[in-house]
């Protein structure tokens, strides 16, 4: 084992669920909203959820086939060694590709609203460097980081969609199905493929203390993250509308903007930041240790920190390259990631558990 | 170039290594030679003893005759002012001297069987030992024992008649409380067992001593319950204690820097107290004792954050006010360690967070100050630490001045004068009073410091530094262990059950096991129904139900 740290079923549970909503909340309303336009809340409660579902029992499926090892060691022997290596391949890259986004989108959104004279990159740089930081902790480190941060970012969450109730006009969401079911569907798209961030299991699994519990766990992950972000996006279109929401790049920003808490803080939206920047950092460094840990247990290093520096410096240069300006980032997350999304976070996984399962391949010593 | 310069590192690598060599065996050998035996001969054995305590003028030799059939030449030998010489005189010199014409065996005493009489039926001190090694006596004689020399016999007896002043048990200064006991532990490693022990009165209390320091052989003590302690962690102490190697142990805090699981950080990761209640609660909950001869202070472990935040009093007042007294100290963290930060972060780039009266009120007071707010900031954050400092560091009679020109000068002066604005004033003041409620003195200290890095921060960035520095914080804490303990434990990782003693304090009938976190052996401490039940109302004696059970 590279990294001895364990962490329970619980922690995972809430890791999965900083992993998907720190970013979702921010962007998801927006992305639906353009699809799906009012009806965007049944796509993340129906569809995508059962996307997450999906996902969820495919990689504890794998996970469970194959106790304490990762993709990393099972798909070479599942699809043999040229096709086996080439999916490693294509993960480490999906992992560092999906996190120079993310930092990316971090960056740009700092530059937007905080720090407007700062260069872009010492945004990503910095959270780069706090994530690297909880990274060569290892993943207890960052389990017990997320446990600790996990209320805080809650009640931000759901905070704000109770500040804004008295705002939020329901009929903003009638009629329901006015175009048929097909909008809807289409909107489930980008919805599901962050759902189906939970792939990163795939690594995380083996360092699971109670295996038995993962499929509970990252079941329960997923209905949770359904719930909340369909009052999200039901806040976010109650208070602005579909049309203003599909325009807007962070609804759910606005919205804290928007909602105030008697007459003392009169903007929330400072406050908000500062507990996704906790929620979002908790989601780089998990991304950014599952590249670590991809590319030591591939080529069998004894410890995985040599690796950090490396793939952090590849994580900075690469988010600042990987999309141009944040129209381009919403064709990306809404258009592009999802055919990605799709590709590993199922596809892939489920190939793996079906070939596997033809060829009964198993853990020699699983008892 | 390049190749040189190694060169001369290897050399001066090689030679840094032969001096810690040659360090080392130097200094673990008092005397010359490890091991030699007592002679039979008194003279002989006084005169090795001489010379090995040669221009100790501390040093007293006596030497004397024991009257018997044939006279007995005798010494005893010890260090003046650790010895209770009336104790000696009573104990050893008498009886030997005197007493001893008057036993049956008067007429059989000869160096032969002097030394068993002597010890059986002469000595009247409680506490002998025996030895036949020189060394060991010596070690014994600088440890305050006395040695009893006999002619004729190569047997040593140490009697222990220790006695040195010392300060008396006085409230301890660095943790008071309103309701509690008032005592504290002292330089005497022996009077502050009696403390534990006297709380905590069985034997599966156990102490296990040892000595550490080559030249100042401190005596340093374990305490801990069987069955309630987890065995792994009394083993991980022992060993890391026997693994320090080092000439001198002065107070705890030399130990502390030696056996601790992180040694890069500002957070301390084991206990220091001068309360004994506090060192008996810890014992009762699964928690090792260390105890350092020559210091009040008591270091515990495994530590935690409950402990951080945690008075002995809160166990004592009533739990209401405790829980409230916990949450405050909380906020009390918070402003002690974000204070003026947020403060700095909030008036230079977050505006628009005050509402608009108060940030016209802040713009105005702030009006003709030179400096940034970070710069004021830092000025007045070091101005208090250096009024701290010095306070500490003055002589009593002189304390009073400091504390009244730092008042008039940094409170009047320096806002009349417009250095500073009267609201940094107040932020510093505030960080400055709250940083005091923290009971732990260690945990004080480590939040006063990264307080400095969090308002550069503060300063550079705006509150997104200070969620960066927090972060950063966090992230060490959540990886710092104190003997295996996660030190956050129970938040993360999250353990309900011992909640009941962290941000809230549950009622004593409530808290009927002990911590998980410290893996107790025993986990259960109490009957689980022990909520105290209002009993039915007396019955009168024209009761109505009275009839009924008839």
């Amino acid at each position: 084992m590279l990294d001895q740290g364990k962490i329970s079923a619980s922690q995972l549970s809430l890791l999965l669920v900083t992993l998907v909503g720190s970013t979702a909340m921010l962007f998801v309303p927006a992305v639906t909203a353009e699809a799906a336009g009012r009806d965007g809340w049944m796509s993340i409660l129906f569809f995508a959820t059962f996307f997450g579902l999906m996902v969820s029992l495919v990689c504890t499926s794998l996970g469970r086939r194959f106790p304490s090892e990762s993709i990393v060691e099972y798909s070479p022997k599942v699809f043999g060694a040229i096709l086996g290596h080439l999916v490693i391949l294509t993960y480490i890259f999906f992992f560092i590709w999906t996190n120079a986004i993310i930092v990316g989108e971090f960056a740009d959104f700092m530059t937007a609203t905080f720090l407007p004279k700062t260069p872009r990159l010492v945004s990503a740089l910095i959270i780069v460097w706090l994530a690297s930081y909880g990274v060569r902790n290892g993943l207890e480190v960052i389990g017990r980081l997320n446990q600790f941060l996990f209320l805080p970012l809650l009640i931000s969450y759901l905070g704000l969609v109770v500040f804004v109730a008295y705002d939020m006009d329901l009929a903003n969401l009638t009629p329901i199905l006015e175009d048929g079911i097909k909008p809807v569907l289409k909107g489930s798209l980008p919805p599901s493929a962050w759902r189906g961030e939970i792939v990163l299991m795939l690594m995380l699994l083996p360092n699971l203390n109670q295996l038995k519990k993962a499929r509970k766990a990252s079941i329960y992950a997923v209905i949770f993250l359904g719930i909340v972000l369909t009052l999200n996006t039901i806040a976010t279109v109650g208070v602005f509308g579909s049309e203003l929401s599909s325009h807007l790049t962070f609804p759910y920003f606005t919205l804290a903007d928007y909602g105030q808490v008697a007459v003392v803080l009169e903007r929330m939206e400072a406050l908000v930041m500062l507990v996704w920047v906790a929620g979002l950092m908790i989601k780089i460094a998990l991304f950014y240790y599952c590249a670590v840990l991809a590319l030591a247990r591939w080529f069998k290093l004894q410890d995985y920190k040599p690796m950090v520096t490396p793939v952090g410096i590849i994580l900075i240069a690469w988010s600042s390259a990987v999309y141009k300006n944040s129209r381009e980032l919403v064709e990306l997350i809404s258009k592009t990631f999802p055919v990605y999304a799709f590709t590993f976070e199922l596809l892939i996984p489920a190939l793996l558990l079906a070939v596997a399962a033809v060829r009964k391949k198993k853990r020699r010593s699983c008892k | 170039m390049l190749g040189e310069l190694i060169i001369m590192l290897g050399n001066i690598f090689k030679k840094l290594k032969k001096l810690a060599d040659g360090s080392h065996s130097d200094k673990n050998n008092d005397y010359m030679v490890e091991e030699i035996p007592l002679s039979t001969h008194l003279t002989r054995n006084m005169l090795q003893l001489k010379e090995i305590f040669e221009n100790c003028s501390d040093v007293k030799f006596r030497e004397y005759v024991i009257s018997g059939s044939k006279p007995v030449k005798a010494a005893i030998i010890y260090v003046d002012g650790l010895v209770n010489t009336s104790l000696i005189s009573d104990g050893a010199l008498s009886p030997l001297m005197v007493d001893s014409q008057w036993i049956n065996e008067v007429g059989k005493l000869n160096s032969y069987n002097a030394y068993k009489i002597v010890k059986d039926r002469l000595l009247t001190i409680g506490e002998i030992t025996e030895t036949n090694q020189v060394n060991e006596l010596a070690d014994q004689i600088m440890a305050g024992n006395t040695a009893l020399l006999l002619d004729g016999s190569g047997q040593a007896l140490i009697l222990n008649a220790k006695r040195w002043e010392s300060r008396a048990v006085a409230e301890p200064e660095t943790e008071t409380v309103v309701r509690g006991p008032r005592d504290g532990f002292t330089e005497n490693i022996s009077v502050n067992t009696a403390h534990i022990r006297r709380r905590i009165r069985t034997s599966r209390l156990k102490s296990e001593g040892m000595k550490i320091g080559a030249l100042t052989k401190t005596d340093v003590l374990i305490m801990y319950i069987t069955g309630i302690v987890d065995d792994k962690v009394v083993q991980e102490v022992r060993t890391r204690l026997s693994r320090i190697d080092t000439d001198s142990i002065l107070e705890s805090g030399y130990i502390e820097e030696f056996i601790e699981d992180e040694p890069f950080t500002p957070f301390a990761q084991m206990n220091v107290t001068e309360r004994p209640d506090k060192v008996a609660g810890g014992l009762l909950e699964g928690q090792v004792a260390i105890l350092v001869d020559n210091t009040p202070f008591v270091l515990t472990v495994p530590y935690t954050f409950p402990q951080f935040l945690g008075s002995p009093e809160d166990y004592y007042n009533r739990y209401p006010w405790a829980t409230f007294v916990r949450l405050l100290r909380i906020i009390t963290l918070m402003i002690a360690m974000l204070g003026p930060s947020v403060y700095v972060a909030i008036t230079s780039f977050h505006q628009e967070m005050i509402p608009t009266s108060l940030l016209i009120s802040i713009a105005s007071s702030r009006e003709g100050i030179p400096f940034p707010a970070f710069m004021e900031a830092v000025l007045m954050e070091a101005t208090f630490e250096i009024l701290r400092e010095a306070g500490v560091r003055l002589p009593r009679p002189v304390g009073p001045a400091i504390s009244f020109v730092g008042a008039l000068v940094i409170g009047e002066a320096a806002v009349t004068a417009k250095l500073v604005s009267p609201i940094m004033v107040v932020v510093v003041a505030l960080t400055a009073i709250a940083s005091f409620t923290i009971p732990s003195l260690e945990g004080s200290i480590a939040i006063r410091l990264v307080r400095f890095p969090i308002i550069f921060l503060a300063g550079a960035l705006g509150l997104f530094g200070v969620m960066v520095a927090l972060l950063a914080i966090l992230i060490h804490l959540c990886a710092l262990r104190s003997f295996g303990v996660p030190f956050l434990s129970p938040i993360a990782p999250l353990s309900l059950r011992d909640m009941k003693d962290s941000f809230v304090r549950f009622p004593w009938w409530a808290m009927f096991t002990r911590p998980r976190m410290n893996r107790s052996g025993e986990p259960v401490r109490q009957d689980f129904f022990q909520k105290p039940r209002t009993p039915p109302p007396r019955k009168t004696g024209n009761g109505k139900g009275g009839g009924k059970d008839a």
